[in-house]
This record gives C-alpha cells, structure tokens and sequence, in this order.
C-alpha cells in the first residue's frame, strides 16, 4: 500500500513538476497581456484613444492609421489602443479598465473611448448573463476579483463546467491558456500535415482580415467562424427579448469611463447579411433606431461613419470586415470623428 | 453527468474517495446517492420514474419468489408491462403515432394522434433492460429476490453503468454490493488504466471523427463517392470508440472500487464473420437478446422457418431498442439477413476449399465492409438519407472532396496517429480488452504509455463536450 502511493506520487509529480514550470512563464507572461499590459504601460501617462469590443472592432480598425488622420498638425501624435479581442464579454471589458485605473487613477482623464454598434446595435448583455466565454478564461480569469468569483459562481445559469473552469483559470494560467495552449499545438499539427502532403512545402493560405485580437484567418478558422456566424444569427433570431438599457453591462462601463473623466462614444460598424437578420425584425429595428437617443442621454457621441461595404464579399469570414476594406472604415470613421470631436 | 466532464472530474475522486472511508455496511447508499446525483445532472424530476420502476419491479420479484404456478408468471408479467409501457410511452408512442396517421392518411381517413413530445429520460432502454433481466432472472428461479431494496435500486441504478450500460445481470451485480471492497491497489490502478483508454477513444478519436461524419451525413445529397464510403468507415471507427470508450470509463470507474462489470466488447472489428462480430459487440445487449427473447421464442430448436423468423424478430426488436426510428430498424433487420446468408453459406461449405488464413482474412474483410454498410442506415438521419447515401457509395470518385469534410490536415494526422495506436493497442490485446497488456510491462514503460496517452488527450483532444452516441437509446 505505502509502496502504492509513493509510486503515485512520483508519477502525478513526473508531471506536476515541467507544468509548474510552464506555469511560471505564463504567469510572468500574463502581466503583458490585454489590460495588463497597457496598464504598465501607461502607469504615468494617459491614453488618447481606446477602442474596447470584441474581435469585429479589431479587424474594422487600424487604430494607428486612426490615430494619425486625428492627430493636429503640430502637435504630438495622438495615441489610439484597439483592445478589440475575439470571444470577450462587456464584464470583462469593465474588469480591465478598473485594471488600468488601479495602476494608474488618472490614466482616463481626457481620453476617448469607442465601443461598436454592430450592425446599429451595441452589446445588450446584461449582469445577468455569463461573464465568460468558455473559449477564453483568461480574459475574465486574469481580472476577475474574489468578491466577484463568488458571485459568478453562485450565477444560476451557469453551467458547474464553467464555474470550475474560472476558479481555476484564476489560480492557474496554464489553465486559463491551455485552450490557446492546444488551438496553437493544433495549428502547428496543421502545418506539418500540409508540409507532409505538399511534399514538404507550406502553402497554407489564409483570408484577407487582420491577424489580430484573436482571429485566426486560416481556412479551418474562416469555416469555423462562418459556421459560428449563421448559428450565433440564428440564435439571436429566436432569443429576442427587448433590451432594458439601465440593466446592461454597457452602461456601466460608460458610466465608469465619464466618472474617470473620459468620453465615451459608440461608433456604427457594418455587418454583413448574416449577422443583420437578427437585426432586422421590428423589434431590434424600433431598438437600433432607439439607440441613437439613449446614447445622447448617456452623453456620448453616436459616429455613423460615411462607409458602405459592398456586399457579403467584404466579410471573409462572414464576421469581420476585410483587410483592405479596414482602412476605408478607419477613414471615414476619423473623418465622423473630426468633423464632431465628442 | 457525462464522463468526459469538468464535474465528473469533480464527482468520481470524491465519491471514490468516501467509498474507501465508509465502512462497508453504508458504501451501497453513498453509491445510490452519488448515482442519484449522476442521473439527476439531466432532468432531476426523471429520477421519479426510475424509484417508481424500482419500486415495481422490487415488488414484483418479491410476489415472484413467494408465489407459484400462474401468480409467478403474473407478476412477472406485471414487471414486464410496467417496463415496456414505460418504454413505449416515452420512445414509441410518438414513432407509432406519425406512422399510424401516415397510413391513415394514405387511406384517405384524416385521423391525426396527438404526439406526447417527451423528452426520453436518459438511457432508459438499458436501466429497464437491467430491470428485466432481474424480474425474469428471480422468475426462472436463477436468482433470488432481494431482499434490500436499497441494494436493489442501486442495482438498476449504479451510476458507471446506469445510463449506457453494460446491461447488467443480477447474478453478476448484486452481489458485488454486499461484500466488501477494500482497497486494493492493482484494481485502482488496472481501473485508472482503463479509463484513461476509455477517455482517449472517447475524446481523441470518437469526437474528432465526429466532425467529418457530422459534416457529410447531415448533408449526404452534397456528396456521392469516395466522401460517403470515407464517412461511413470513419463512423464505424466512433461508434466504436464511442461506445466502447464510455464501457471502458464504466468498467474502470466501477473496478477501482473492486466491482466487476461485464466486458461489453471485445475488439468487434476484427470478427471474421458476421455471427462471430455479434460475440463481440454490445456483448451485453445481444446475450440479453440470446437469452430474453431468441431462446424463448424457441431459438434454433423448433425448425428451420422457425429459426429463420426468431432471427429476423430478434435483429429487428434489437434495431428498434436502439431507437424509434425506421433507420435503426432496417439496420436491425440488415444483420439479420447478413445471419442468416452467413448460415447458409457455412452450410454450403463454399469457402472450405480455401487455405485457412486466406479464408480469415476475406472473412475479415467482408464481415467489417458488411457492418459498414449497415452503420449507413444506423447513422443515416432519414431512410431517405440512408437510401441516397447507400445508392451513390460507388463510384469511388470526389477524390478532390476529401480535404473538405470538416476536419483539418492536423486534425486527421492526430486522429489517424490516433487510430493508429488503437490498432496496435488491440491487436495486442485480443480477448482480453483494454490495455491490460500494459501490466506485463516493465514500469518505465507502462509510465511512458499513461504519460502519452494523458497528454494526447489533454492536447490534442477534442473538448468540445459531445455526448456519448448510445446515451440517447
């Protein structure tokens, strides 16, 4: 018996012992990362431009094209983040931002903030629905404080599954990373299988959207989203409650960003004919129509950039906006901007 | 509660923890409240119907046991009407309702039944199975009535195997509840073992395959060809490792705590005729169908049309078990016929002639493309489906299609890597099952083994929580 768990220890240590070593580096890695990193970064400066969202504001703008066009002659460039990241909740958002005030109390003061209206529709969700994407702990995990663990773990709707998951994410960034940790091991399998089937060449091929915050271009990836698209639309199409403003996470964050003295603004993406049916049944039309108001009476800027894709071929992906088409959007979007500075 | 959840990861260490605490007079409630907690992870308010079929069938036995002559097979009866009506109430009233108002329709009478739309309780055929064998097991007088009606609830609802089995016969469980388990280091580890294989077939191959097969038979009018014969070959390869993954994490999870369960398969596809394949897949369920149903409706004893015609019942009730559909029933009927042309060719002594090793192999061969082509009609969604994809698997062209069936270049080099091993795996472990070979070897490399096998499913794994194909049955 005793030799029994001596043998067990020895081997649950066998591997205990690299992982802790993997899990070191992550968690020395994980004060670069997203909010994390921009909140060292700027401990004793102020930012001038933040684009917050998910991964369809990262491949609409070109945050320093942005930041060029606005920037006056004369003075200093301006300085613009897109923290656009793919799979990201509202929660998670309003988490790191309170991150970057931490470290930093005045780093808002003057800035301004961009969130999307995709499609004329900002994020609607509310407190009460889930704080995390089950594909990326991480981005809750890494600033999610103990008082609100708890309540996410006592949030009904969510599944036990999850819950672990982010207990555990917060104690372990190996666990918070082994998704990405796996997706990449899985993109470098995929590469050798091309390697091999192309008799040792690479002529992997991806779609024209920018490779960041997330989004992967590569042609599984492009099926995955497409496949995402239709499902996420359908979704949405038949779980259409109407939205009560007050309730949403959204509100929040715009009522944190003025109270730290920055300016928020919304500013109008388009999306393609996918993700617009859930967007065009009356309620959602009386909605984005309603919108334009509300964001008046949050005191923020409402930008309708002077830009019309051209159809479904200018989102690859049926989700992002094109590369090429990226630059357009950023520069009729910096044209709203300077033609109404908020 | 699937096993290849966060929360079994959460519920099997400490359920089997508190196992080896308890003293052994209190073990059968904490595995009835643990296997409670298991079952009520889907739909808490099924348990009811459970403790209810629990509750008759325990009565009945007991009224078996004390009672003689006609009153035996009464209650016997009771027990069987009280099961099946259970069954045909939640899995076939809606089914025989469509097909009754589709013949009433075509004779122009407009009648319509109103379905039920039950959702099916969880692997309800295999619990009421179980229940059976016992009510019928106590009838023939092989086995006595429980007395503790505890012991006999957890009986029908051990949780490794209360949802996909393996079906269970008193003889072999029942006992195993009374006696006491200490803990014995070569059964956790032997049953630890067992699992991890289970959690590979499951998680590396069966899910991973399921994206190609999922990707061509929800659409199988978009593909004719080489697409449809690969899909099919690739489902025979996840069911299998599907269903025999989750005997494997049955048969493991129950050994750690020292109870034996039935071996559920046995490397089917390397059966060298059709009967020889029904020894070795769902042991469980066909030797259920031997002794419940083919013998008693007077097996190969009362003539040839006879047997013929037990054969054709049983094949067909069997494809029915598996789900009210007319898919499953012509898979049933399928093997049947497979049955009996391989009766008759054994009677004709054609392949005598044939060198012996030659004869294995083409027997190999076309027993494994048989049940290949019968999983078509299994997996199909629609007759009509499975019709489209049975008539347009020749010819072998689409070639070009290949590369586009919902896997990536990496994801089918894991999963061939990964097919690869089972292979290896089980042609070591012929007749015995799992990977109990890895007991002979020496402890660097049984490590070297566990540590593969541990970091392919982590890696490169597919996590994406499908459930086990025979749950819903």
């Amino acid at each position: 018996m005793k030799q029994f768990f001596i043998q067990a220890l020895i081997f649950v240590s066998i591997i205990i012992i690299p992982m802790l070593g993997i899990e070191i580096n992550l968690q020395l890695l994980r004060q670069y990362q997203w909010f994390n990193g921009y909140s060292k970064l700027y401990k004793n400066a102020k930012v001038d431009t933040i684009f917050l969202g998910n991964s369809i504001i990262n491949a609409a703008v070109r945050e320093k094209e942005f930041a060029k066009l606005v920037s006056q002659p004369g003075k200093p460039e301006r300085q613009a983040l897109n923290l656009g990241q793919g799979y990201t909740t509202p929660v998670e958002y309003l988490f790191g931002l309170q991150r970057m005030v931490e470290v930093n109390p005045h780093v808002f003061e003057g800035s301004t903030f961009f969130l999307p209206a995709t499609g004329g529709l900002p994020d609607i969700r509310t407190w009460q629905d889930n704080w995390m994407n089950w594909h990326q702990p991480a981005l809750l995990a890494d600033y999610i404080s103990y008082p609100y663990l708890w309540q996410y773990c006592l949030k009904p709707n969510v599944s036990l599954s999850e819950k672990v998951l982010l207990v555990c994410s917060k104690h372990s960034e190996l666990i918070a990373q082994g998704g990405l940790l796996r997706v990449g091991t899985m993109y470098s399998i995929d590469e050798l299988a091309e390697w091999l089937t192309h008799g040792g060449k690479i002529a992997k091929k991806g779609v024209l959207i920018v490779q960041e915050g997330g989004i992967r271009t590569d042609e599984a990836a492009v099926a995955n989203f497409k496949a995402m698209a239709h499902r996420q639309a359908d979704a949405d199409l038949v779980n259409q409650k109407p939205v009560d403003w007050d309730k949403t996470v959204l509100k929040d964050i715009v009522n944190y960003v003025q109270s730290h003295g920055g300016k928020m603004c919304f500013c109008y993406i388009p999306v393609g004919s996918v993700m617009s049916k859930p967007l065009s049944t009356e309620l959602r039309k009386q909605e984005i129509k309603d919108f334009e108001t509300i964001a008046k009476n949050w005191g923020c800027k409402y930008y309708r950039p002077d830009f019309k894709p051209e159809g479904d071929e200018d989102f690859p992906d049926l989700m992002h906006l094109s590369e090429p088409k990226s630059h357009l959007y950023t520069k009729a979007l910096a044209e709203a901007y300077l033609a109404d500075p908020p | 509660m699937l096993f290849n959840s966060v929360e079994f990861l959460l519920f099997f260490p400490i359920v089997t923890a508190l196992y080896f605490i308890l003293p052994g007079r209190w073990r059968w409630l904490l595995l009835f409240l643990a296997s409670c907690l298991f079952y009520m992870a889907w739909i808490p308010i099924y348990v009811t119907i459970l403790f209810l079929i629990i509750i008759v069938d325990y009565f009945a036995a007991r009224k078996i046991e004390g009672a003689s002559g006609n009153k035996r097979r009464l209650f016997l009866m009771v027990s069987v009407i009280a099961n099946v009506s259970l069954l045909a109430i939640f899995k076939y009233y809606d089914f025989l309702c469509q097909n009754f108002s589709e013949i009433l329709q075509f004779l122009h009478i407009t009648w319509k039944f109103p379905p039920l739309n039950l959702i099916l309780p969880i692997g309800l055929s295999f619990h009421t199975f179980q229940a059976l064998a016992y009510t019928i097991e106590v009838y023939r007088g092989n086995q006595p009535a429980e007395k503790h009606l505890g012991i006999y609830a957890l009986y029908v609802m051990f949780y490794p195997q209360l949802v996909a089995g393996p079906i269970e016969r008193p003889q072999n469980l029942i006992h195993q509840f009374k006696e006491d388990h200490p803990f014995v280091p070569a059964h956790v580890t032997s049953g630890l073992r067992l699992m991890l294989w289970g959690f590979f077939k499951k998680i590396v191959i069966a899910d991973r395959l399921a994206m190609l097969v999922n990707t061509v038979y929800n659409q199988p009018n978009e593909y004719s060809g080489l697409p449809l014969v690969l899909a099919t070959y690739c489902f025979a390869y996840q069911i299998y490792c599907d269903f025999s993954g989750y005997s494997d994490i049955a048969i493991g999870a129950a050994r750690v705590m020292g109870i034996n369960l039935m071996k559920n398969f046995n490397s089917p596809y390397a059966a060298s005729n059709i009967q020889d394949f029904w020894h070795r897949w769902h042991i469980s369920l066909s030797s259920w169908f031997r002794d419940y149903l083919y013998i008693p409706l007077g097996g190969s004893r009362s003539g040839e049309i006879v047997r013929l015609r037990n054969i054709i019942i049983v094949f067909f009730v069997s494809g029915l078990w598996h789900g009210a559909n007319w898919t499953f029933a012509e898979w049933g009927l399928l093997h049947g016929i497979f049955i009996i042309i391989y009766l008759y060719w054994i009677r004709a002594g054609w392949a005598r002639s044939l060198p012996a090793v030659l004869r294995h192999y083409l027997g190999l061969f076309i027993t494994f493309n048989a049940v290949c082509f019968a999983w078509i009609f299994f997996r199909a969604n629609s007759t009509a489906d499975a019709h489209w994809i049975a008539s347009h698997l020749l010819p072998l062209n689409n070639a070009d299609k290949l590369g586009n069936l919902g896997l990536t270049g990496g994801e089918m080099l894991v999963t061939i890597v990964a097919v690869m091993i089972l292979e290896f795996v089980q042609f070591f472990e012929r007749n015995k099952g799992g990977v109990a070979f890895l007991e002979k070897q020496k402890l660097s490399t049984r490590w070297i083994c566990y540590y593969t096998l541990f970091f392919y499913i982590i890696i490169l794994g597919e996590f994406g929580g499908a459930r086990f194909i025979y749950f819903q049955f």
